[in-house]
């Protein structure tokens, strides 16, 4: 503790705020992860299966994710969190903290992953498609048995490039009040002037993108069939 | 027994419309090696895809063993297309296997899963799964490839797996699109060989679809020519190589004959086939048993002519042979007509080339 003491005294000395806001930047985090995959993964499988030519082709379901997804994602986060407020508050009854976090964070990850979604899908061979329906597929079949099931290592390659992206936007998400390691270092690193603070906030992120992406490289690996990746490395 | 009527379809391109079936009707009996041939663009990969509804034809009656997979409707708007429900098309197309140029197996899937594909979710237990499995997988001759992935197999070993997964649910018919094209001569020589034994040993009716004549020529029994989205020629395998009619027909058998060489002799004018007088370069066609040599003797005794010999062939069409001279008749105008009367009498085939 001394040592610690000795290279960032004003964290050892905001210890409980420090730890408080690691444990909010964790849950916005996974509650906002939890909701994105799900949300986004679902309209990703929506807009292949009802894209033109699609397995199950619904142009006026796929245009309206369509577009959600394209107006969602054009919004720079930051006006997303304060013109989402009004709509937040009247959904979860306050915009503050880390509940008043979660669902801007929703609305500004759901699109990206949708996107990443699609293109993990669209990476699917059409002729597997093909082969399954020849074979009396249904399409729930074609989505679970084919299009998920083939794209699997793709997709956690995906999650893991949406998660990363999502760990900045809950740091943005602290300049509006929601808590976390992101307003942690602005108010009590920027604001009162101490760097160590900051240089903290930066090394623990960075340790935690690390972790995540290792963790997304190994599933990835290990999901792909062990033949294909030393042909893929070779 | 598969029957087609008065099929067509039409794809509504950028580029203009392109007719991929017009008018194609076609009927494939059981246990039949049905092949239709015919170059890229011409169809052949439409009308094959209409036989389990992967491509829905605009109008057209397609039947497979007993199920009216489409028919025609008079409605008060015309004439409509009706289909099947998806779920009765489902149930049917379990009864129609169907293999693929590239495969497509399933990569992320073994050897043992990619068969048991079209087992899964229909009511049957594990044990019956692995029992059907190890079955198919002796029957295509790959027992020992249960446990790996399609990666770790050559194209022909591909190909035997997609052909027991398309066999899985004791299907009566099996489409086979292209499915020889991406393989070396060897794999390929070896797939039509399963081919044929499927069909011999199953009853298995297949229809396939090819450019490549030497595949009919192997392993069909009927053939159909297709050319711009039409029929334009069908009929048994043997007669089609002994009389074919068309000019692309034609073209398709000269890739697998040997005579076929004539006709660059005859561009680049080699001494071998220049004429004097009123001789004649002739192409003979003999069928089945009817030997070459016996007539041409017989021919140059009975006429006053003489007979030389360019090239000579036999082709094994299935098991049958068909056998092509070709030959330049020296002799009077008088003669030569006799000649031909005669080899006209006695069912020799003549085609004057020159």
């Amino acid at each position: 503790m001394e040592f610690l003491e000795k290279i960032m005294p004003n964290v050892v000395a905001y210890w409980d705020r420090f730890t408080t806001s690691c444990g909010q930047t964790l849950q916005m985090f996974a509650i906002a992860g939890v909701f994105t995959f799900i949300f986004g993964l679902a309209f990703g499988v929506i807009l292949t299966v009802t894209k033109r030519d699609g397995i199950r082709q619904n142009l006026v379901i796929y245009y309206i994710v369509d577009i959600f997804t394209n107006v969602f994602r054009s919004i720079p986060f930051i006006i997303l969190l304060i013109f989402l407020i009004p709509f937040t508050r009247a959904l979860v009854g306050t915009a503050i903290g880390v509940k008043g976090a979660v669902v801007p964070l929703i609305f500004g990850a759901v699109p990206f992953f949708t996107r990443q979604v699609e293109t993990a899908l669209a990476n699917v061979s059409y002729g597997k498609i093909e082969a399954a329906r020849s074979m009396g597929s249904t399409t729930m079949g074609l989505i679970f048995r084919i299009y998920l099931h083939e794209a699997v290592p793709e997709l956690i390659r995906v999650t893991t490039i949406t998660a990363i992206s999502l760990i900045g936007l809950t740091t943005m998400a602290g300049a509006v009040g929601a808590g976390g390691i992101g307003s942690f270092a602005i108010n009590y690193g920027q604001n009162l002037n101490h760097q160590d603070i900051v240089n903290v906030c930066v090394v623990l992120l960075l340790a935690f993108v690390c972790v995540l992406q290792t963790l997304g490289n190994f599933f990835s690996k290990k999901t792909t069939n062990r033949e294909l990746i030393t042909k893929r490395e070779k | 027994m598969i029957e087609i009527k008065n099929l067509n379809k039409t794809y509504h391109l950028k580029s203009g419309d392109v007719e991929a079936a017009k008018n194609v009707s076609l009927t494939i009996e059981d246990g039949e090696i049905y092949g239709i041939i015919g170059y890229s663009g011409a169809g052949k990969s439409t009308l094959v895809r209409c036989i389990n509804l992967l491509e829905v034809p605009d109008s057209g009656e397609i039947n497979v063993n007993g199920v009216q997979l489409t028919r025609m409707e008079n409605t008060p708007k015309g004439e409509v297309l009706k289909k099947v429900s998806d779920k009765k098309l489902n149930r049917a197309r379990k009864g129609i296997g169907m293999i693929f140029q590239h495969f497509n197996l399933l990569d992320r899937s073994t050897v043992f899963d990619n068969i048991a594909y079209p087992l899964k979710y229909s009511g049957k237990s594990r044990q019956e799964i692995r029992e059907r499995v190890h079955e198919l997988l002796e029957l295509v001759d790959l027992k020992d490839k249960e446990n790996v992935y399609p990666s770790q197999l050559s194209g022909g070993q591909k190909q035997r797996v997609a052909i027991a997964r398309a066999l899985a649910n004791n299907p009566g018919v099996l489409l086979s699109d292209e499915a020889t094209s991406a393989l070396d001569p060897e794999a390929t020589e070896a797939i039509l060989n399963l081919l044929k034994k499927l069909n011999r040993q199953l009853g298995l009716t297949i229809v396939l679809i090819t450019h490549e004549m030497t595949v009919i020529k192997t392993i069909c029994s009927k053939v159909a020519v297709m050319e711009n989205g039409a029929v334009v020629e069908q009929g048994d395998v043997y007669d089609i190589f002994a009389h074919p009619k068309q000019p692309i027909t034609k073209k398709f058998i000269n890739t697998v004959s040997n005579l076929s060489k004539i006709n660059k002799m005859i561009a680049e004018n080699v001494p071998l086939v220049q004429l004097s007088g009123n001789d004649k370069l002739v192409k003979l066609i003999f069928e089945n048993d009817c030997t070459g040599e016996a007539v041409i003797s017989d021919i140059s005794k009975r006429f006053d002519i003489k007979v030389n010999i360019v090239l000579a062939n036999v082709e094994m069409i299935g098991d049958r042979p068909l056998g092509g001279i070709i030959v330049i008749f020296k002799g009077s105008d008088a003669a030569i007509a006799d000649t031909f009367k005669y080899l006209e009498k006695i069912k020799v085939g003549t085609e004057v080339l020159v």
